[in-house]
């Protein structure tokens, strides 16, 4: 066992080039950076498996991606299933939210409150989102992670960023109540 | 370009998933429209505020010890050709117990068959049985047959020899 795995290379370079993106969507979707460490770590030996994946780079980075978007949802849902669904009551009534409408902008820069507003939108919109703001790809690359065309990614992060905008305006607008 | 055209543009343009035609189009149009402009300023900082990094990304220590991490689980007692498939793979544990399953199943399936082969439905009905009942009187009465066929043929030799006497 003292000789190197051939394959040990590009599972040096895949964590090299990949673990911060990974990292940074993992975080953002479940918070908690202990846990994000441990699905990114789970990620990368997943990996390890997928010798074809490892040989192209435009499959490796939408397979470590996809991945990993699942892996953090999953986590939450499971969480949130655990703790009796707290995450989306909290959500849904933000009862300490901005007082005024001119919070809105406070709103934004809480990352919390964006995080809650991004779970409220639909599947594929969060997905792109997600992947565009979290992760930081292009749409050709949210393409491949999704499995869809580039002109849908676009409208899902059109449409996406639209609700966005609604569901913070309507959760400062309750917290005026 | 109008307004209605532009808000659909917005979250593109913020996004920078517009080709630079239609990024310069909406431009020209947010110089002369306060409305969309306004929205624009308002998508902008949302995009900010979802790319904006909670706290520091990895730390290197972190990024060694997932690397060695998950070099240690390429290690595998299968030989690894250099197109970097394996050999062999394992057997999955499930596909084990399908196969064990199969198996028992295939097994006892053949033995109902060979039993159901030998059963009574496919026995000779009784008129077409031998007068002996005994597997062993059917085997000494076939000993007996070939016994006679030898008899007789002894018998044609020796009228055979006698007539070229």
């Amino acid at each position: 066992m003292d000789k190197l795995n051939p394959n040990a290379p590009l599972v040096a370079a895949a964590v090299a080039d990949h673990s911060d993106g990974v990292f940074r969507l993992i975080r953002r979707i479940v918070g908690d950076r202990d846990t994000a460490l441990d699905l990114t770590q789970d990620v990368f030996v997943m990996i390890t498996e997928r010798f074809d994946a490892l040989r192209d780079p435009e499959q490796l980075k939408a397979y470590l991606f996809r991945s990993a978007f699942n892996r953090a949802l999953n986590h939450r849902r499971d969480r949130a299933r655990r703790e009796g669904k707290t995450e989306d009551i909290k959500a849904s009534t933000y009862s300490d939210g901005p007082s005024r409408p001119d919070e809105i902008v406070e709103t934004m820069e809480s990352r919390r409150g964006v995080r809650d507003a991004v779970d409220r939108l639909a599947e594929k919109q969060r997905e792109a989102i997600s992947l565009k703001f979290y992760a930081g790809l292009t749409s050709r690359e949210i393409a491949r992670v999704m499995r869809i065309a580039e002109g849908s990614v676009k409208v899902h992060l059109a449409r996406g960023l639209r609700n966005l905008k609604t569901i913070l305006a309507e959760t400062a607008e309750r917290g005026e109540l | 370009m109008n307004c209605e055209t532009a808000q659909g543009l917005i979250p593109l343009l913020a996004a920078d998933e517009l080709d630079s035609a239609q990024a310069a189009a909406l431009r020209a149009h947010l110089e002369s429209c306060s409305m969309c402009r306004r929205e624009y300023d308002e998508v902008v900082e949302l995009t900010a505020a979802l790319s904006a990094a909670d706290d520091e990304g990895l730390r290197d220590s972190e990024r060694r010890r997932m690397q060695e991490t998950a070099i240690a689980s390429l290690a595998d007692p299968n030989p690894v050709d250099m197109g970097g498939r394996r050999a062999t793979r394992p057997m999955p544990v499930w596909l084990r117990v399908a196969a064990a399953i199969a198996i028992f199943f295939l097994g006892f399936g053949a033995n109902a068959w060979l039993n159901r082969t030998n059963g009574p439905e496919l026995v000779a009905p009784p008129q077409a049985q031998p007068a002996y009942s005994s597997p062993l009187l059917a085997r000494s009465d076939a000993a007996r047959l070939r016994l006679s066929a030898r008899g007789f043929q002894l018998i044609a030799r020796g009228q055979a020899a006698l007539e070229e006497r």
